[in-house]
């Protein structure tokens, strides 16, 4: 009974019924075109190259800071994998691993223009996304590397289990969502995240490395977003180097709706993951209402907007707790002394 | 005389300058169509539109803010502006209300920062998706055909080889140094940018400042749409976007402004938008591939980015060369 209570108090509650909601909105809007199994798929394949980005979005963020390199990089990593493969005959399976290792190795060039050069991490990702653009282009041209007939990539974008319900990226998706989770809640490793996120002074007077963390967040951050990638081109059979566009603000909003707090230190997992969830049911909903694209955009700024002021009252609310409880115990501390 | 010289060797405009004639000679003996009477008004329009933006950002990074949603501002305004013009309004008016538009914007990018909280790159790029995505609603992603032909010469006049949007852009570069640099609100401007804590101490309402300047970023990118639109004679919702703010972002930061805020002028900033301009310009003329435009565009913003960097560096060591002899003599007299 008292479990019961603390899930229907807790914020993950407010989340599950906001997704009851919109679904139930949409579902009665689009008069039940929402819960078609294609329409679940659909919300499923949007959720999937989410939840890679998102959660290398999420870990940034708990350390405080956020790569606005993902799309691109993703994208980047995509053409990179289709330009072995179709122009130079790499197998797939080794391509891809290229691929992914490019992309790590993007997300370090991030890091030491971070780290070395102290470069706002903000300025430093927004360069290095057009760079990436560019190069995609590059090497992509702009109408794309059309992909057939590659055994790896054909398994991942295409293989589907239960009667064609869940397609085999979808069950790679949960796997890492639950991994990544693991990690932060359960291991040592997490808990530094947290901590350097929380008070970055504080961690290193402790003992630990902020900047050696930062190197790990921005490759990790550029392994996943390459992952979502390949995820991408595998299933759509097109490199573009403008694929993933600007899926790196979809990943902060799903982080910053889902309780990851904007200036890092707090949040988890599993909100994070009810956010995408969210904007995943949100953008499939809309155009399933039949809004086009545009509107999809207008709304997710709104969204973005709404999550960060949210976020923002939260802190101001929390910094006046903090306020008001140093404030008492200085009070009974005077007390005591008189 | 000596002076002079030591006065003008030790001034980083002077480099600036020195850098951008470097430039046009490389690209010069490379292609000599570089020098061409066509070429160089492309320049000096292609510094325009650019030059408009960039104003308004430079000051804005001075008071130590920072707007990411000024191209997009700028053509959501425009676009309204040129439905306006179409209508039959006349352009002088239609030209200040869209103005107003772009400063309402501004004012919103001001309450999102100030009363929400919200930290102003991450806020005002959600808000450009806004915009932008209104924009190709209300178009339905058609571009808008200016019909009301009075308004053309308002960017298309040209004296000689320079067109008057050129003169605007130095105009408002004079007039805007002349704000920062000798008036009361300037020296609040920079204060704000320098250190906001101390400035709020010396009784200078930091809040206010911003406000002003983000309106007045929002404002000129207005301005900077309608120009682009009178000398296109049309506006299409992808005009103006990202690209053009960072380039506007770079131009400034190339030309010396500090992106912490507080540090830079106007001189620099317009020598930062003549060298990126007459960069860009080169490498096209010079035959490069069309995507190269787009990698270039954050090579250049890094390179702004570590030239800013630099400059900190040689400021905080000049401000330790000038802290050590006191602290010197200060413990002689102990």
């Amino acid at each position: 009974m008292k479990k019961k209570s603390a899930f229907f108090s807790s914020k993950y509650f407010s989340l599950v019924l906001i997704i009851v909601i919109l679904m139930a909105i949409f579902t009665i809007w689009s008069k039940g075109q929402m819960i078609t199994p294609l329409n679940i798929r659909n919300i499923l394949n949007n959720l999937v190259l989410l939840s890679f980005i998102g959660c290398g979005a999420c870990y940034l963020m708990l350390y405080g800071e956020m790569d606005i390199s993902a799309g691109a990089l993703g994208s980047f990593a995509g053409c990179v994998c289709a330009y072995l493969a179709m122009n130079n005959g790499v197998p797939s399976g080794i391509a891809t691993i290229i691929a992914l290792i490019v992309g790590s190795l993007c997300g370090l060039v991030n890091a030491l223009f971070i780290n070395v050069l102290k470069f706002p991490p903000f300025i430093a990702t927004m360069g290095m996304s057009y760079v990436l653009q560019g190069a995609g282009y590059l090497i992509a041209t702009g109408t794309g590397i059309n992909i057939r007939k590659l055994a790896f990539l054909n398994f991942i974008g295409d293989t589907k289990f239960f009667d064609g319900l869940v397609p085999v990226s979808v069950i790679i998706s949960i796997l890492f969502l639950v991994i990544y989770g693991i990690i932060l809640s359960k291991t040592e490793f997490g808990r530094t995240i947290y901590l350097c996120g929380g008070n970055r002074r504080a961690a290193r007077l402790c003992g630990l490395n902020p900047k050696k963390l930062s190197y790990i967040l921005y490759i990790n951050s550029g392994f996943l977003a390459s992952v979502s990638g390949i995820i991408y081109v595998s299933r759509v059979k097109t490199a573009l180097p403008t694929a993933l566009g600007s899926y790196q603000f979809t990943g902060i909003t799903a982080a910053v709706l889902g309780g990851v707090a904007f200036g890092g230190g707090s949040g988890n997992m599993v909100g994070c993951a009810l956010g995408m969830l969210i904007l995943a049911i949100f953008n499939t909903g809309v155009s399933t209402v039949g809004f086009n694209a545009n509107y999809t955009k207008v709304f997710n700024g709104v969204l973005l907007i709404i999550g960060l002021a949210l976020d923002a009252i939260t802190a101001r609310r929390n910094a006046r707790k903090v306020v008001a409880q140093s404030l008492a115990t200085a009070e009974k501390d005077r007390e005591l002394v008189v | 005389m000596n002076r002079l010289i030591r006065k003008v060797t030790t001034n980083r405009n002077f480099y600036l300058f020195l850098f951008v004639v470097l430039i046009v000679v490389i690209f010069y003996s490379i292609e000599p169509l570089y020098l061409s009477s066509d070429n160089i008004r492309n320049i000096l329009y292609s510094v325009s539109i650019t030059g408009v933006l960039m104003v308004g950002m430079a000051t804005l990074l001075l008071s130590g803010n920072m707007d990411l949603s000024a191209g997009a501002v700028g053509c959501f305004a425009t676009i309204l502006g040129c439905m306006m013009l179409n209508a039959g309004v006349p352009w002088v008016i239609a030209l200040i209300l869209t103005i107003g538009i772009g400063v309402l914007c501004g004012l919103w990018n001001a309450f999102m920062t100030y009363k929400l909280g919200i930290m102003p790159f991450i806020g005002t790029l959600g808000i450009s998706y806004v915009w932008s995505g209104i924009g190709a609603i209300i178009t339905k992603q058609a571009s808008v055909t200016l019909t009301n032909e009075s308004f053309f010469m308002f960017g298309t006049i040209k004296f000689g080889i320079v067109p008057i949007a050129f003169l605007y852009v130095v105009l408002l570069c004079i007039i805007y140094g002349v704000i920062m640099n000798y008036t009361r609100f300037g020296r609040r401007v920079y204060m704000c940018g320098g250190n906001r804590v101390a400035a709020r101490l010396a009784g200078i309402k930091c809040e206010k400042i911003g406000t002003i300047m983000m309106c007045n970023c929002s404002g000129l990118a207005a301005l900077a749409g309608m120009l682009m639109a009178s000398r296109m004679h049309l506006i299409h919702y992808q005009n103006l976007q990202d690209s053009s703010t960072m380039g506007a972002l770079t131009a400034a930061l190339l030309g010396g402004v500090a992106f912490e805020g507080g540090n830079g002028g106007m001189l620099g900033a317009f020598l930062g938008l003549m060298l990126l301009n007459c960069f860009k310009n080169g490498i096209d003329i010079i035959g490069a591939n069309e995507y190269v435009q787009v990698l270039l565009n954050g090579v250049l913003l890094m390179a702004a980015m570590a030239v800013d960097f630099f400059n900190n560096l040689s400021r905080q060591k000049k401000l330790k060369e000038k802290k050590s002899p006191d602290s010197v003599s200060n413990r002689a007299t102990c």
